[in-house]
C-alpha cells in the first residue's frame, strides 16, 4: 500500500494512476480526525457509516463525487488536500518551488528540490519535459554544464514535446533566454502563442514563463511596443492572482515600462520596484539589475533613489 | 462544489488543448462509449479512471486540481478582489464590489468564513449595522472555539481570524495567541493553504499585533523570540503584509530602545520606495549607511 512519503512521490511523479481511490481515502479519513469530526457527522446525507468503513477497508470504489462531497464537508478544497499531502508528510521537495528559486535565482535551500526534481521528473512527459529544462537550467547557472550544451538540450526537449502547450512555451521562454543569437520569427511566434494560450493550467509557469520571455525581450527591438504592451498586461493579469512580494515587485517593473511606452511618468512605480533590488544582499544580482534599468529608463538609479528619498524626510 | 461533470468538463478542454483523440486517451483505460457516458453524466466518474485519463495527457492530478482552481479564480474575480479589500481595510472600496457578490453564490476558498466576515465588518466599517451586532455576526460565522480545538488551519480560517482580530475582545484575542503559538512553533499543528507563505506570515502578523498592541502584559521574552523568529523567516509575503510586519516591529524595538539597523533599513526602505510614511533624519542616514555597505552606492 502506498501511504506518506511513497503516496505524495508517486503524485508528485505524475504516476497517480498507482494509487487506489483507498489511500485517497485514508488522507481524508486523517484530515477528518485532525479536524475533530466524527465519522457519523462527516458521512450524514453523504453516504451510510458503513459504506466509510467498507471504503477504509478496501471493499469499495470511492465515486469521485462522493470524495468531493466529503472534502467539502470538512472544508477543504482539492488544492488544499493536495497541499495537505506535502505539509503532512513535510518531504521538502515541491516542483514548483524549484522551478520558482531558479527562476528567482535564489539557491538557499534549493539542492533538496533539485535533488528531486531531477530524480522523479524523467519521463517525455510534457510536464516531466517542462521539469527537464528547469533542471538543465539551474545546472548551467550553477557551471554544471556550459551554455552550449544547455541550449543543446533545450533543443532537443523542445522537439520532444508531442504537440504545443504551456509547458512547452515555458521551454521556448528558456531557450529564447539563453540564446542571443535566437531568430527573430521564433520570438514573434512564441510572443503570440503566449499570448493565445490559456494559462490556467499553472499560473505560477504563466507568470515564469511571462516574466522570462518579457524581461529578455523588453530591451530589444524584435517586437513591436504593441505587443510588448500585450505581454506586460498579461503578465499584470496573472501577477494581481498570486500573493508573492517578488511578483508584486516585478509587476511596479513593468508598469513603469507601460508608462515609458504612453510618455507618462515612469518614478513611482519604478520607485516601487527599487524595493526589490535594494532589498539584495548580493551585489552582482544588484550590479546586474541595476544596468539593466538604467538602460531601460535612462536614468541613474543612485541619483535618482537620492533625490526621491529626500522628499520623505521628516 | 465542483460535481462530476464539471470535473470530465475541465478534463475535456484539456483533452482538446492539447489536440488528442478521445481514442488516444482512453486507449487501454475505458472504452470510448464509457467516456462518452462520462460526459453526459450517465456514469459517475473514478478517481482511479480520473487520475488514469490524465496521466495519459500528460498532467499530473495537482497540475489538473490547480487548473480547476485556476478556472474558478478567474470566473470569480470580483470575490477575492472584493476579499482582498477587506483584507487591506479598503472598505469603501470593497463596497464597489460587494455589490456585485450580493444574490451570487460565493465560490472561492474564502467563501465559508473570510468573505462572509469581510461583508459584515464592511457593513459596520460603513456604518450600516451596530458594533454589538458586527461582533454578534462575526463570532458565530468563525466558530473560534471550534478552530483552536484543532491542530490543523486552513487559509480561509487563517484569513477570518485576522479579519475578526479588528472587532475582538481582549478573552478572545488571548485564546487566538495562545492557538497561533502553537500554530508557529509546534510542529504538531499544520497549515494547509493554496499560498503556504501568505498563510504563515499572515500567522506570525497575527501573533505580533496582538502581542506587540498589548505588550505591557506579555514577557519580552516571548515578543523578541517571535520577532527573531519572523526575522530569520524567508517566506514571501505580499508587500502590504510585509509593511505592516515591520512597522510592527519597527515600533516596537524604538519603543523598547533595540537597536536593530536590518529593521530599521528595511523599514525606511518601505517608506521611501511606497511613499508611506516619512523617515527621520537618524533612520535616513542610516538607509544610506546600508547602502554604502552593502556597495550599492558605486558608480
Amino acid at each position: 500500500m502506498l501511504t506518506g512519503k511513497r503516496l505524495f512521490r508517486e503524485i508528485m511523479k505524475g504516476l497517480i494512476f498507482m494509487i487506489v481511490n483507498n489511500e485517497y481515502f485514508q488522507v481524508l479519513d486523517e484530515l477528518r480526525k485532525l479536524k475533530n469530526v466524527s465519522v457519523s457527522e462527516l458521512c450524514e446525507g453523504i453516504i451510510s457509516e458503513r459504506t466509510y468503513y467498507r471504503i477504509i477497508n478496501k471493499n469499495t470504489i470511492l465515486k469521485l463525487s462522493i470524495f468531493m462531497k466529503l472534502l467539502k464537508k470538512l472544508n477543504i478544497s482539492l488544492v488544499q488536500f493536495s497541499n495537505f499531502l506535502e505539509s503532512k508528510y513535510n518531504l521538502g521537495f515541491n516542483i514548483n518551488q524549484f522551478i520558482y528559486l531558479v527562476h528567482t535565482q535564489n539557491y538557499q535551500n534549493i539542492e533538496k528540490y533539485y535533488q528531486f526534481a531531477k530524480e522523479n521528473c524523467t519521463s517525455k512527459s510534457m510536464y516531466d519535459l517542462m521539469v527537464k529544462a528547469y533542471v538543465k537550467k539551474y545546472e548551467y547557472l550553477q557551471n554544471m554544464i556550459s551554455k552550449n550544451e544547455y541550449i543543446s538540450l533545450l533543443t532537443q526537449i523542445i522537439n520532444d514535446f508531442p504537440n504545443k502547450s504551456i509547458y512547452q512555451i515555458a521551454v521556448f521562454c528558456l531557450f529564447i533566454e539563453s540564446n542571443v543569437d535566437v531568430d527573430t520569427r521564433l520570438i514573434q511566434d512564441v510572443a503570440m502563442q503566449i499570448l493565445n494560450v490559456d494559462f490556467s493550467l499553472s499560473l505560477l509557469l504563466a507568470i515564469i514563463s511571462l516574466d522570462t520571455f518579457i524581461y529578455t525581450i523588453i530591451d530589444k527591438d524584435t517586437l513591436s511596443l504593441s505587443v510588448k504592451s500585450k505581454l506586460i498586461e498579461k503578465f499584470l493579469f496573472y501577477a494581481s492572482f498570486i500573493p508573492n512580494k517578488e511578483i508584486e515587485l516585478k509587476s511596479y517593473f513593468y508598469k513603469a515600462y507601460l508608462n515609458k511606452l504612453n510618455n507618462q511618468s515612469i518614478e513611482d512605480n519604478l520607485l516601487c520596484y527599487l524595493y526589490k533590488i535594494f532589498s539584495y544582499s548580493d551585489l552582482e544580482k544588484y550590479r546586474n539589475e541595476k544596468t539593466k534599468i538604467e538602460k531601460i529608463f535612462n536614468i541613474d538609479l543612485i541619483e535618482f533613489i537620492k533625490t526621491k528619498s529626500q522628499k520623505i524626510i521628516k | 462544489m465542483l460535481t462530476d461533470l464539471e470535473l470530465i468538463e475541465y478534463l475535456e478542454r484539456l483533452r482538446l488543448e492539447n489536440n488528442l483523440s478521445i481514442q488516444e486517451i482512453t486507449k487501454g483505460i475505458i472504452s470510448r462509449r464509457n467516456y462518452s457516458r462520462y460526459i453526459s453524466s450517465e456514469c459517475p466518474l473514478n478517481i482511479q479512471v480520473l487520475t488514469q485519463l490524465l496521466k495519459r495527457i500528460g498532467i499530473p492530478l495537482n497540475e489538473f486540481i490547480c487548473y480547476i482552481t485556476n478556472k474558478k479564480i478567474l470566473e470569480n474575480l470580483d470575490e477575492l478582489l472584493f476579499h482582498e479589500l477587506i483584507m487591506q481595510e479598503n472598505y469603501v472600496k470593497a463596497y464597489t464590489y460587494y455589490q456585485k457578490l450580493q444574490n451570487k453564490q460565493l465560490q472561492s476558498n474564502f467563501a465559508s468564513k473570510s468573505i462572509p466576515m469581510g461583508i459584515n465588518l464592511m457593513l459596520f466599517k460603513m456604518n450600516l449595522i451596530s458594533l454589538d451586532e458586527v461582533k454578534k455576526r462575526l463570532t458565530k460565522i468563525l466558530n473560534l472555539d471550534e478552530i483552536i480545538n484543532k491542530t490543523i488551519i486552513n487559509d480561509d480560517e487563517i484569513e477570518a481570524i485576522y479579519i475578526f482580530i479588528r472587532i475582538a475582545e481582549v478573552a478572545d484575542k488571548e485564546k487566538i495567541l495562545k492557538y497561533f503559538l502553537n500554530v508557529l512553533f509546534d510542529s504538531k499543528y499544520i497549515i494547509i493553504s493554496n499560498f503556504l507563505d501568505k498563510s504563515k506570515m499572515l500567522c506570525y502578523l497575527i501573533t505580533l499585533k496582538i502581542l506587540i498592541e498589548d505588550q505591557e502584559r506579555f514577557n519580552n521574552d516571548l515578543i523578541n523570540n517571535v520577532i527573531k523568529s519572523v526575522l530569520d523567516c524567508k517566506n514571501s509575503i505580499p508587500i502590504h503584509y510585509e509593511f505592516l510586519l515591520f512597522e510592527l516591529i519597527y515600533k516596537y524595538l524604538n519603543k523598547k530602545q533595540i537597536e536593530n539597523k536590518d529593521v530599521t533599513y528595511r523599514y525606511a526602505l518601505l517608506n521611501i520606495c511606497f511613499g508611506i510614511r516619512q523617515v527621520n533624519m537618524k533612520d535616513f542616514n542610516n538607509f544610506f549607511e546600508c547602502l554604502q555597505e552593502k556597495g550599492f552606492l558605486e558608480k
